[in-house]
């Protein structure tokens, strides 16, 4: 402990020297332009004046002046995780520094992250004192966390008294901590129902939680192993690192063309944060009547099932050579009954299509499956009228699904269809199928 | 006896498609506090002893107002031109995302309905529902709005309670997969955050086939339409008392500063369902750790096809 303190008082000294290095080395360049234009005559009294100057400079990056200085003006920024301007950038309010809560709950939040990205808001000015708060021990304390819990032995090297201390504990704690909490017009302000009264609560947004996402996304878009690995695969060569490809993400954009104003990592983010989609299924557009095929099962509805027949098929061949328990059984039946959804809901969409598309010219289904997909060209159509009423074309419409199934179950299968494994599955698929049969047919 | 307030295809114009780190769809949250307020203005306008307890929401239909590009894959939201500021310059703003959706809702009442009041209780909602905001959008159409006085009657035989469903098909219901969460949590050892974003991720990876590699997507040993969604509030302060925090809209009730909390939830097929009751959702608040949850009791049954396999 001892010693990791040391070090963070040697970074804090580190940091001051080269912000001091930075701005005596413009202070040299500035002035040396004032030495050549000075005349002849001047030039000694200029010099005289330039190093008098530059020692008060210097002065000024004593650490002990630096970390007064830098105390008192600690209070222009703010560090936060969870910061206002998101909700709306002209909203004057309370942004916060959250402690990590350990007994939060186990929901995905900020709380969830070990080593939170610390976010900046306030005066551009003071970004240096920022800097400061963010620098880090080596097991990932921050400066800031230190001055959060009243603990000030990294500065404790740098003060000359106790009071000293004690005042830039104050200034210092004005960053981390927000003094006299408001609200304000344009923040969110929700009634939550608790008993038989409310608590107002306050949605901050969490910038920090926003930032690991950022970076996630980032990597897997940009970094040099992403880069490789999407190289070997275009070329069907081999890597170790699976290629990541974030599916259906939203940008959101923060402060328009100026994100500094919202805060430091959302200038950083270039004012954009990633959303992840929560959509509901086939969300994309009403069902188009699926013309010019001779069968549902090859086109419109096995695309829309590909990913869960894909599934089904490598749980159906991890566990071929296991014994068929109650636990196997409940998650194969669960597979197909997610596939027999798929087909009921895609039923349920082609019938919105307007009546009678079933008899344009383009349609080559065979007639029961027109007869499910285009019921109400009934009102119109005797004799499909009496088709429909021969009530024959549910059995049909789940003979073709059972077939359509098995065929692509065995389609590349790794196994030879002959297997006895294989033939038995098949046995106990087409059980499953039986019985769901009946619940598609209800459904129609 | 509880009660069942079925409210069919309303159709919403411009509600909001952002929720906290997802988009897509309205957070819970939003159907909570219309059915809240909907209790409020049946209290107010009816009687004060009905209550609107927990809500459904079967979405049959949405369409998010947003273009993508093809090159980066990412989806951007249509935005609205705002009033400039002053001195004539553009105003600042942050994107607002919006969506149109068609949803039905079943929302849990209890108290008392005398038959009389019944027409009056029905024709009021649809009335107070035409006014309402749902998720921050206008309501465009409203289908048919109906009461069934006993759940039960509907609920406890799998013949009345599928066709009771079937009627809201074509649709999906979210319920909660908290559960798929933690177990994949624990499976994995990946952190909270990572876990919860393998639901969002495409991954691929290569094997040996001969003397090429293969490269073949990794399907997470998890069915179903997953998807992360925003499930309530986490504080992040202190509770305050009423009247310490400066500028707030109300200072006779406590307030606290909070941030979206985020779980895994799951779009199912309503008819599949083997108790109503697992797709309701309802606000809760606990205080020991400050949790504003909206919370749903979903269980995943065994398979129709099973049981009867097992008869």
């Amino acid at each position: 402990m001892e010693r990791e303190e040391r070090t963070l008082s040697e970074k804090i000294r580190d940091y001051i020297d080269s912000r001091k290095r930075d701005k005596l080395e413009k202070f040299d360049k500035d002035t040396q332009k004032g030495v050549s234009a000075a005349s002849t005559e001047d030039v000694a009294a200029y010099e005289l004046q330039r190093t008098a100057l530059r020692v008060t400079e210097e002065g000024r990056f004593k650490p002990v002046n630096w970390l007064s200085d830098a105390a008192n003006r600690a209070k222009q920024l703010q560090l936060v995780t969870h910061a206002l301007k998101f909700t709306h950038s002209d909203a004057k309010g309370t942004s916060l520094f959250a402690n990590a809560n350990k007994s939060a709950s186990t929901f995905i939040s900020t709380s969830s992250i070990n080593n939170p990205k610390i976010d900046v808001v306030g005066n551009a000015a003071a970004l240096d004192v920022g800097k400061l708060l963010l620098l880090e021990s080596d097991n990932g304390k921050l400066l800031a966390n230190f001055v959060q819990q009243n603990d000030m032995s990294p500065f404790e090297p740098f003060a000359e008294s106790k009071a000293q201390l004690n005042d830039w504990l104050g200034g210092f704690k004005l960053a981390v901590t927000a003094k006299d909490p408001t609200s304000h017009k344009l923040s969110k302000q929700l009634y939550w129902p608790v008993d038989d009264d409310y608590h107002l609560v306050l949605p901050l947004y969490g910038t920090s939680l926003s930032q690991e996402i950022f970076e996630r996304v980032q990597y897997a878009r940009f970094s040099e192993e992403q880069k490789e690995a999407r190289a070997a695969r275009r070329s069907e060569k081999m890597s170790d690192i699976a290629t990541i490809e974030f599916q259906d993400i939203a940008v959101q954009g923060f402060g328009g063309t100026k994100p500094q104003n919202i805060s430091q990592l959302n200038s950083g983010r270039g004012g954009r944060a990633f959303l992840l989609s929560s959509s509901p299924p086939a969300w994309q557009s009403q069902q188009k009547p699926p013309l010019k095929v001779k069968s549902i099962f090859r086109g419109p509805f096995s695309r829309r099932v590909y990913g869960q027949i894909m599934g089904l098929k490598k749980f159906l061949v991890a566990n071929l050579n296991k014994r068929s328990d109650m636990k196997i059984r409940t998650e194969r039946a669960r597979r197909i009954e997610d596939i027999v959804d798929q087909l009921v809901a895609y039923g349920t969409g082609v019938r919105t299509s307007s009546p009678g598309w079933s008899s344009l010219p383009d349609c080559h289904l065979p007639l029961h499956q027109k007869l499910w997909l285009d019921p109400k060209r009934r009102d119109f159509d005797k004799e499909f009228e009496n088709e429909f009423d021969k009530k024959e074309w549910q059995g049909l419409v789940a003979a073709d699904f059972s077939r359509f199934l098995n065929t692509e179950l065995e389609k590349n299968s790794d196994i030879a269809t002959g297997d006895v494994e294989f033939m038995q599955w098949k046995v106990l698929t087409a059980q499953e199928l039986r019985l769901v049969k009946d619940d598609v047919e209800e459904a129609f | 006896m509880e009660k069942l307030l079925v409210i069919r295809h309303l159709q919403v114009e411009a509600a909001n498609a952002i929720a906290g780190i997802t988009w897509g769809f309205p957070a819970m949250t939003s159907f909570l506090g219309l059915t809240h307020a909907l209790q409020r203005k049946v209290q107010a306008g009816i009687s004060n002893k009905i209550t609107l307890s927990g809500c459904a929401v079967i979405c049959h239909a949405s369409q998010v107002q947003a273009h993508s590009n093809n090159m980066s894959r990412e989806n951007y939201f249509a935005l609205t031109r705002n009033p400039l500021t002053k001195d004539g310059s553009t105003a600042p703003f942050n994107e607002e995302g919006r969506m149109r959706m068609d949803i039905s809702l079943l929302i849990l009442l209890s108290g008392p309905t005398p038959p009389m009041f019944e027409d009056e209780l029905v024709e009021f909602i649809k009335s107070a529902l035409l006014t309402s905001r749902v998720a921050g959008g206008k309501v465009k159409q409203l289908g048919e709005v109906e009461l069934i006085k006993d759940i039960g009657a509907i609920n406890r035989e799998s013949g009345t309670r599928k066709s009771f469903l079937r009627k809201l098909l074509p649709g999906f219901a979210l319920v909660s997969r908290d559960d798929v969460l933690q177990s994949h949590i624990e499976e994995s050892q990946k952190t909270p955050l990572d876990a919860l974003l393998d639901f969002s991720i495409k991954r691929m990876a290569a094997q040996t086939k001969g003397d090429r590699a293969e490269w073949r997507t990794e399907r997470l040993d998890y069915i179903g339409w997953l998807k992360p969604i925003m499930v309530g509030y986490q504080g992040i302060s202190d509770l305050y008392e009423a009247g310490e925090v400066g500028h707030v809209r109300d200072r006779t009730c406590p307030v606290q500063f909070v941030e979206s909390i985020y779980s895994l939830g799951q779009w199912i097929s309503p008819h599949r369902i083997s108790d109503l009751k697992h797709l309701f959702w309802q606000q809760e608040y606990h205080a020991d750790n400050a949790l504003y949850l909206c919370k749903n009791n979903y269980q995943p049954d065994a398979p129709a096809s099973l049981s009867s396999e097992t008869d």
